[in-house]
């Protein structure tokens, strides 16, 4: 939780000049209980709009105050309270409890004063309480922020490790070395299956890109092969799922072909030519 | 604005309301029923709803003071968040929310009134009314139409066509100008 700037977004002001929402009133309260930072800033902007209320006092017509105090005469203020009020002066019957004085007997003495200890403790503990669930549901909540947070950045990570990979990428498809070796399907085998090389001579990288292969029989896997001086040499198996990515695969010298053979799971150390699926020459 | 003695007078007031105390209850009223009553007219524009909203917003008082906690905000904030509230309601029962270019009006509702009866404004304040006329107009604007209007802020930001940032900034900058004046 940044506090500063929670405070620097304004939100204080605007709670205290009633412009929030409810649900934002709700966050200023909470959040000014959780951090005595808040609860100064809180303060400090409450006094400024007292002062800014006092300036323009003016003076209420004086029959109102009778009016008013009239009128509160016959309305008694709604007691949660808990007791203990020593001397009532009117009226006051039976919202406000009172202890009446030592007209009664030791023992009712003794039962008001358990009542009254009982009612204090009973109030201090729903407090208490309330005061813990909220600050357990808060913190609930932080937790949750935080978790989506983190999560957030881990796809953000993911994004950025696949936008340097692919700007490499296509950093070496536009580089003047790179020659492109479409293979095209042996007849035989799966005639309108394509894949094709990328092949930098320069630096020896290749990739490959598959179009269409037919899927791999269970326990068998696709394997790439350059002839160079005649001879087949490995440059690693397919992965799985590949459809229109790139693959990075070994790098190679002096190739004048690239073929793919079905081979078993994990490749092999030459190539099985009864099983070649695709095919091409490099042509400089 | 409080110090810690005008504090202790507040909790001792406060203290004896929520006895059911109701000499208490005129002397709140002695301290801030000027304060409350210019809400009212800024706000409602008219010194009959005003007193009723006056009334209404005292009895109100009087009646929950049990859930007034001090630790929340000070006795004169409650009271004038109550003061608003009652006007709020009104000015939506009797549909009739102002236009926030009609606001500054209504502001300049009570400099009027002052001129129709006199002494009724507090002269030890002139220099502070003055020094807040000068505020910035933009943000004068957004104090008076967040605080005498009811507007929240997205209201404000749509009303006046100003990015809810940026109205979120200014009050804070408004704000702070306010308590230069007063500091």
């Amino acid at each position: 939780m940044d506090i500063q700037a929670y405070i620097e977004s304004g939100i204080i002001e605007a709670y205290v000049l009633g412009a929030v929402t409810d649900k934002e009133r709700q966050e200023v309260e909470c959040m000014s209980k959780i951090y005595e930072e808040i609860a100064a800033e809180l303060k400090v902007a409450a006094s400024t709009m007292e002062s800014f209320a006092s300036i323009d006092e003016v003076k209420p017509p004086a029959h109102l105050k009778a009016a008013i105090l009239e009128e509160i005469a016959k309305s008694e203020p709604k007691v949660i309270s808990i007791a203990g009020n020593k001397q009532e002066t009117s009226n006051d019957d039976h919202t406000t409890e009172t202890i009446s004085d030592s007209t009664n007997n030791n023992q009712s003495w003794l039962r008001v004063a358990a009542a009254v200890a009982l009612a204090v403790a009973a109030t201090f503990s729903y407090l208490y309480v309330n005061n813990n669930a909220q600050l357990t549901e808060i913190r609930q909540q932080l937790a949750v922020i935080v978790d989506s947070r983190d999560n957030v950045s881990q796809e953000l990570e993911v994004l950025r490790n696949e936008l340097s990979q692919t700007k490499t990428e296509l950093a070496f498809l536009q580089d003047t070395a790179t020659t492109s070796v479409p293979m095209k399907g042996i007849p035989e085998k799966a005639a309108s299956a394509l894949a094709t090389v990328f092949w930098n001579e320069r630096s020896s990288e290749a990739y490959i890109s598959v179009a269409s292969l037919p899927e791999a029989p269970a326990g068998k896997q696709y394997q790439l092969w350059a002839i160079v001086d005649g001879v087949p040499a490995d440059m690693g198996v397919l992965e799985i799922q590949l459809a229109n990515h790139l693959q990075k695969v070994v790098n190679i010298k002096n190739a004048v072909a690239f073929a793919v053979t079905l081979e078993d799971e994990g490749g092999s150390p030459t190539p099985t030519l009864s099983e070649m699926y695709v095919i091409g020459n490099v042509t400089s | 604005m409080s110090t810690t003695a005008q504090r202790q007078e507040e909790m001792r007031i406060v203290g004896s309301i929520k006895d059911g105390n109701q000499a208490a209850f005129a002397e709140l009223y002695d301290r801030y029923s000027g304060a409350m009553y210019s809400i009212c007219l800024k706000m409602l524009k008219d010194s009959d709803e005003a007193q009723d909203a006056l009334q209404q917003s005292m009895v109100k008082a009087w009646k929950n003071i049990q859930s007034y906690d001090d630790s929340k905000a000070s006795i004169f904030t409650w009271l004038l968040n109550i003061t608003r509230n009652t006007c709020i309601d009104r000015i939506r029962s009797l549909n009739r929310k102002p236009e926030i270019q009609d606001i500054e009006q209504s502001v300049s509702y009570l400099d009027r009134s002052d001129k129709a009866t006199e002494n009724k404004l507090n002269t030890d304040t002139i220099g502070l009314r003055e020094a807040v006329e000068k505020l910035q107009p933009d943000l004068r604007v957004l104090i008076h139409a967040a605080y005498f209007g009811g507007f929240t802020q997205q209201e404000i930001s749509d009303k006046m066509e100003i990015p809810l940032g940026t109205v979120k900034t200014r009050m804070r900058t408004a704000i702070k100008e306010l308590r230069k004046i007063f500091d």
